[in-house]
């Protein structure tokens, strides 16, 4: 996913690979779409799980750095405490939901992926929406 | 050719060739891939004292050619036509397989039927082989201190059973293993009545099936391999090992002897992994990782899917100039405290919801999916996996409870430490 990303973001991207709608063939057939606040989503539908797979692409990736390493450090630690949730909060909402939650940093961007249930989606949103 | 029967909540469908070759099929048509693998019933587990790193020699060795396919020719056919392949041994199974698209699948079937039946295992290519095995040998084992400690911990764990050797084999044996060894055993072993395959992915059965009835029915049924019959008497009294090596951290490692799918038992540990370890929330990554930063990680295992009991293990990797005793303190205060308290049904919950996650989350590639069905047949059936939601449901607090007194027993345990040491070893 990250290769399509220098050439469609503003600064935040988001890709979400779900199941709502039945695929005919094997292509992606992702949908982009903007939001008002300019937050790119790209979405991709699949039936076959109940289960959806999120990757936050966040422009800070090391090619930003000031200082060798921050934009690594920076999103390392975004899974470690927001303004509204503290680092045992997040882990016991991912764990008691049983999503795999993780945050990396590349060249380009930073990211966050989650993987959750397709019932526990609102939770997951709200979750990804604070970092 | 007989159809034995559809499982429901898998949909996967059995087949068994006249030569006694079990087919299982899972369609699954989300991407126009397949994925084949061919499971033989043989690894380290099968081995004799001096003779071990065998199958996974063989495996190295059935790379080498055929008749009809040259040395080193099968993994760049299959690269050519886009495919990715590989092979590995484990103590209970050794596995072939390839990914391809759906149009390209045949390819990968007909050179597994191939090398089935007429594996050349080439002289010429004996000495140069054990010289790389040798060389992984040392790049993941030797070179690796927390394997190494993994080692020499199973070697002190099992007295008797097999499991006590190394799946590479130890660097002796591995010296001393002769061609003839390896041609004993593919004829004893690599026959269709001691190996299944299995398919997922987007295949139509029709069209699949007689191809491989022509490719594999013409191999003939082999003699009935010997079965292993070692069993490892119970442990009475806790052991110890150290491995001085050189290293950065320390790392501590508990193994208590466990029963396998064969024990209803076997659904609780799996869920005492998670109370214990699963996520940045459970007891011991938030005691030992969050709050007291003595390791820099923890992790509890458990496999229920092996042939003979296997272990419960906790471990931890220690932050720079922490004691393995503390560590040790805090890892048994948790459990003890297990023991001695019911759990909540809320962590219970949060235990059953992560494995039922990851169940479903495993499902998302074909090869994973192909993986789990073929871990499970090499296992007692692959029907069994039909039952594990089930089980998991099934468990309450004071299963949990139960089952931690009964199998983190101290007097049945092995504890590895590893002392990292600036000598070079």
């Amino acid at each position: 996913m990250t290769k399509f990303f220098p050439r469609v973001v503003t600064s935040v991207c988001v890709v979400i690979l779900a199941a709502w709608a039945p695929l005919l063939d094997a292509a992606l057939a992702p949908k982009r779409s903007v939001l008002d606040n300019g937050l790119v989503l790209l979405t991709s539908q699949q039936r076959s799980l109940p289960m959806v797979s999120i990757e936050l692409l966040i422009e800070a990736g090391s090619r930003y750095d000031n200082e060798e390493g921050v934009a690594n450090l920076v999103a390392r630690l975004l899974t470690y405490g927001t303004k509204r949730r503290s680092a045992p909060q997040i882990s016991d909402t991912v764990d008691f939901i049983g999503a795999s939650l993780s945050a990396s940093c590349g060249e380009d961007a930073a990211s966050v992926s989650l993987t959750i249930l397709k019932k526990d989606l609102a939770t997951g949103l709200d979750l990804l929406a604070d970092f | 050719m007989i159809a034995v029967e559809v499982s429901r909540a898998t949909a996967v469908q059995e087949f068994v060739l006249d030569n006694g070759l079990k087919v299982l099929l899972l369609e699954d048509h989300k991407s126009p891939a397949v994925t084949f693998q061919v499971w033989y019933r043989v690894g380290s587990r099968n081995e004799k004292d001096g003779k071990s790193g065998l199958s996974h020699f063989l495996e190295h060795m059935m790379f080498k050619g055929t008749p009809s396919i040259k040395p080193e020719e099968y993994s760049r056919i299959i690269a050519k036509n886009g495919g990715r392949s590989n092979a590995f041994t484990t103590s209970d199974v050794t596995v072939y397989f390839a990914t391809m698209s759906r149009d390209k699948i045949g390819i990968e079937l007909e050179m597994e039927a191939d090398r089935m039946a007429n594996a050349l295992l080439g002289d010429t290519y004996f000495e140069p082989e054990k010289k790389v095995i040798q060389e992984e040998r040392r790049l993941r084992t030797d070179d690796k201190p927390v394997a190494a400690l993994d080692e020499v911990t199973s070697a002190v764990a099992y007295t008797v059973h097999p499991y006590r050797r190394p799946v590479i084999g130890w660097m002796d044996d591995i010296q001393n293993l002769s061609r003839q060894d390896l041609v004993d055993h593919y004829k004893l072993y690599y026959a269709p009545n001691n190996a299944f395959i299995v398919i997922a992915g987007d295949f139509s059965m029709e069209e699949i099936l007689p191809k491989i009835k022509a490719a594999f029915e013409k191999i003939p049924r082999g003699p009935e391999p010997p079965k292993v019959r070692a069993e490892e008497p119970p442990q009475r009294g806790e052991r110890r090992v150290f491995l001085k090596k050189e290293a950065e951290l320390p790392f501590v490692m508990m193994f208590y002897h466990a029963p396998n799918l064969k024990s209803p038992d076997n659904f609780a540990l799996d869920l005492l992994t998670v109370v214990l370890a699963g996520g940045r929330s459970s007891p011991l990554y938030h005691d030992l990782v969050y709050q007291k930063r003595l390791a820099r990680s923890v992790d509890a295992n458990y496999s229920s899917v092996s042939m003979d009991p296997g272990g419960f293990s906790i471990t931890a990797q220690l932050m720079p100039g922490k004691e393995p005793a503390e560590v040790e303190r805090e890892i048994d205060t948790l459990a003890d405290k297990i023991k001695s308290e019911l759990i909540s049904e809320r962590d219970l919950q949060k235990a059953k919801n992560q494995v039922e996650s990851s169940f479903i989350f495993a499902q998302d590639s074909i090869f994973g999916q192909a993986m789990k069905i073929g871990s499970y047949e090499a296992n007692g059936g692959w029907r069994q996996m039909d039952q594990y939601i089930d089980g998991i449901r099934r468990v309450t607090r004071e299963d949990i409870q139960r089952v931690a007194r009964e199998y983190l027993d101290r007097d049945r345990r092995t504890v590895g430490v590893l002392i990292p040491t600036k000598d070079k070893t």
